[in-house]
């Protein structure tokens, strides 16, 4: 019994759950999880019990995501309209920034460094990633409680874009560019999504553990 | 809200569940009592996205426990439903035997 209760569920499930569950039920819905995954691990063992629990966090997180449309539709459509648009302004600045810098490096400045050099070739990856970073942040610290759904629904929206010129991509490209250019072409499509995915679970783990010691 | 509502067909199930239960209904004893009572096999999500309804409309109310060591330190959140709540049970029970009042369902749908 003793080895059953030190069992713990799976980590990635429980990161997950800790995500995308609303505040006013983060101490019901884990706490009655944990309980359940120890009183089945006893029983029917540690894999059942494993299995059951990643079962439960998955239906339980699409059950909080439909809910959520449901409950806050404006706040959320709110969110989403809002990070499209700072999405498309925050990249359209950041981009241009880049190439005007680029361009007054390649015209007036004789012997780049490195760091220069590094810039020129991956600073548009960067600060690609780190500007949808920021948005992502910035939806989430604007949608509280529900900053996982407001910014994956943001780079749902903005794949749609990304998935077209990608897309467009493909089919006017020959073989040898296709084949050079393919990594780079998904991560400056793809890397930003992530990014402000990525930018909302640091808000919400910060708000998170912010929360947690004050209740127990 | 109108006084007329009636429960969903899940909202109505979890009503039952809770007043089953009395002083003892939290998400995992509403949902065992669910699971061996019907057979179904639901998810504490679904179960507290119907409570959070029931709740907004009056018909439930809840408190948190104690927190205990088994839940890694968390509360339970025991439910009640709320004279409101009966009121609405009461309500749909007679809406489904007037439906159900002279119709011969087991004949019917047995052939």
């Amino acid at each position: 019994m003793t080895h059953v209760s030190s069992v713990q569920p799976p980590r990635v499930a429980v990161w997950l759950l800790d995500l995308f569950t609303p505040y006013e039920q983060t101490e019901s819905i884990p706490g009655d999880l944990l309980e359940e995954f120890s009183d089945i691990a006893s029983k029917s063992g540690v894999a059942y019990a494993r299995r059951w629990y990643w079962r439960q966090s998955v239906r339980t997180i699409l059950h909080v995501v439909r809910s959520g449309f449901r409950v806050a539709p404006w706040s959320i459509a709110g969110a989403v309209v809002g990070g499209v648009l700072l999405v498309r302004l925050g990249h359209a600045f950041t981009e241009g920034g880049i190439r005007t810098w680029n361009e007054f490096l390649s015209h007036h400045v004789h012997r780049l460094s490195h760091f220069d050099l590094f810039l020129m070739n991956s600073g548009m990856y960067l600060w690609r990633l780190t500007v949808s970073m920021l948005i992502g942040c910035i939806i989430a610290l604007a949608c509280k409680s529900r900053e996982m759904l407001a910014t994956l629904t943001v780079s749902l929206v903005c794949s749609i874009q990304a998935v077209t010129g990608f897309w467009t991509f493909l089919h006017g490209t020959d073989y040898e560019t296709l084949r050079k250019a393919l990594l780079p072409v998904l991560l400056y499509s793809f890397g930003g999504l992530f990014a402000i995915v990525i930018g909302g679970g640091i808000v919400r783990t910060h708000r998170f553990r912010s929360l947690r010691p004050a209740k127990s | 809200m109108s006084s007329h509502e009636y429960l969903g067909e899940f909202e109505h199930i979890v009503v039952l569940a809770l007043l089953r239960l009395r002083d003892r209904a939290y998400g995992v004893t509403v949902r065992r009592e669910i699971e061996v009572r019907i057979g179904r096999e639901v998810s504490i999500g679904a179960i507290y996205a119907t409570l959070g309804r029931l709740e907004t409309k009056g018909y439930v109310n809840s408190y948190l426990g104690d927190p205990t060591p088994e839940r890694g330190g968390r509360s339970k959140r025991f439910f009640r439903v709320t004279a409101k709540g009966v009121a609405a049970v009461n309500r749909t029970h007679r809406a489904l035997r007037s439906m159900t009042e002279g119709l011969r369902l087991a004949r019917r749908y047995s052939q």
